[in-house]
């Protein structure tokens, strides 16, 4: 446990300070604000039912912040598992006793927790300013890390894994080109006009979640979603990260018992 | 020719491998396709995918080379470099357009849509120039490969989700990429192909400015 936690904490500190990244982080993030500004607040606060109201904007404030953080947070995660093969740190890591379980574990969860420390910062930046120039209650900065958890956390679990794990068996340009048009293709395209898995429970935009436990449709056409689906959706997407984690985990003993 | 050699050696080859292979995948989707879908799977990769490629790979070409303090300590001009390093991206991405035409051409799908021969190519080719010059210069100003790639990545998606809307404010739409396929033969779109070749030129002077200090990258 000593050994996962000084893993975690050393990766966390270095995901975390990476300006350039951080810097294109908050760029997007203004921008997303500016356009929230633009399209002016629009939320209608219901006498009858106003924590539903409340729920509703903040699961869409962060949906519409999850269209683009995964990919970002996918790109920046991607070299994080080569850098240490390119400076020779697993081998230092090795020779300490560290095994390759404890160290790909303290790695995900670093680096994933890292990116979602960030997240929080701009959602509790959007939501304060939100709160501040619509006078909503309070409660509705607590409902937007609520809305984190259950719509872009799962997502930014399910990215790092596969983030950290195939750029190990592949060139991480190449992932991360592929990653960017899947996170488009996999999530947002209809399958009217391509085959995709937009529609199914891996789809990882927080979709399903927003639907089931938040009551919003940002869209008209999208079918009602039942809480076993959104459940099931959250599950399967971790679950896709376990078993991406379990895969880097064998091929790195089986690359250990080659070498 | 020799420096050329050398650029062309230093590119790892998923440089060259890798928009040849989204090309492969396009074309059988092409195939599988009938009637009008065939005519937005053309558009999906000329107007939408090949800018991605381009300002991806682009991420990399400058600071990924391990003999770059090598480079550095030779006397070139900093706009060599670029022209030789952005260049090769370039002329890999052209090459795949022309070919993925070119079959389309043989496939009998009418490309008329989006204008006429020239225009056709400033539908895909503006945009690349834009992501190829972005992504250059952003991963020397991050100093980082990574910083390029998150620039142009975040860039695209959200071009491509928000399309609707940039393409709806007279201002905005002059900056979405995907203008010129979004509208072939709109008016707007001349403006649209101006403002993003000079903010491609503007970007080219940047990263010049940026290779010039060496320094940063050692």
């Amino acid at each position: 446990m000593k050994k996962f936690l000084g893993v975690l904490r050393y990766e966390y500190s270095m995901s975390i300070r990476r300006r350039s990244l951080l810097v294109i982080m908050f760029l997007f993030a203004a921008f997303f604000i500016y356009l929230w500004a633009d399209a002016g607040v629009q939320f209608q606060q219901r006498e009858d039912d106003i924590t539903q109201a409340l729920l509703a904007e903040a699961a869409q404030t962060v949906f519409f912040l999850n269209l683009f953080f995964p990919v970002i947070v996918g790109v920046s995660s991607a070299d994080r598992a080569v850098r240490d093969d390119k400076l020779g740190v697993r081998e230092i890591l090795r020779s300490t006793g560290l095994g390759n379980f404890v160290h790909v574990l303290g790695k995900y969860f670093g680096v994933a927790f890292s990116m979602l420390t960030v997240e929080l910062v701009i959602v509790i930046l959007i939501s304060t300013i939100l709160v501040t120039l619509s006078a909503l209650p309070l409660a509705f900065v607590l409902y937007s890390l609520l809305a984190v958890m259950l719509i872009s956390a799962p997502a930014i679990f399910f990215v790092t894994a596969f983030s950290l794990a195939c750029p190990l068996v592949m060139p991480v340009r190449v992932y991360q080109i592929m990653f960017t048009g899947y996170w488009y293709w996999g999530n947002y395209l209809s399958p009217q006009v391509l085959p995709t898995v937009s529609n199914t429970l891996l789809n990882a935009s927080g979709r399903f979640p927003m639907i089931a436990f938040f009551g919003e449709k940002v869209a008209t056409n999208w079918a009602s979603v039942s809480h076993t689906e959104a459940v099931a959706n959250i599950l399967i997407l971790l679950g896709c990260a376990a078993l991406a984690l379990t895969a880097m985990i064998a091929y790195l003993n089986w690359r250990e018992k080659r070498a | 020719m020799s420096r050329l050699n050398y650029t062309f050696q230093a590119f790892q080859k998923d440089h060259f491998w890798l928009p040849v292979a989204v090309m492969g995948l396009f074309m059988l989707i092409t195939l599988l396709m009938t009637g009008d879908r065939q005519y937005s799977v053309v558009r999906a990769f000329l107007g939408f995918t090949l800018p991605l490629l381009a300002g991806g790979l682009s991420a990399y070409t400058f600071l990924e080379d391990s003999a770059l303090e090598l480079q550095f300590a030779t006397k070139r001009p900093a706009w060599k470099m670029i022209a030789e390093r952005l260049g090769l991206v370039l002329f890999v991405i052209v090459f795949v357009s022309l070919t993925f035409q070119l079959f389309i051409q043989l496939l009998g799908v009418s490309l008329s849509p989006l204008g006429n021969v020239f225009q056709r190519q400033l539908v895909w080719f503006v945009p690349c120039l834009t992501t190829l010059v972005l992504g250059g210069a952003v991963s020397l100003m991050a100093r980082n490969s990574n910083g390029g790639m998150a620039a142009v990545g975040g860039l695209w998606i959200i071009q491509i989700l928000l399309r609707g809307w940039f393409a709806r404010e007279p201002v905005w739409r002059n900056v979405l990429l995907f203008y010129g396929v979004m509208d072939p033969l709109g008016q707007p779109r001349i403006l649209n192909q101006i403002t993003l070749t000079v903010f491609s030129l503007l970007l080219l002077v940047a990263a010049h400015t940026l290779l010039k200090k060496q320094e940063r990258y050692i």
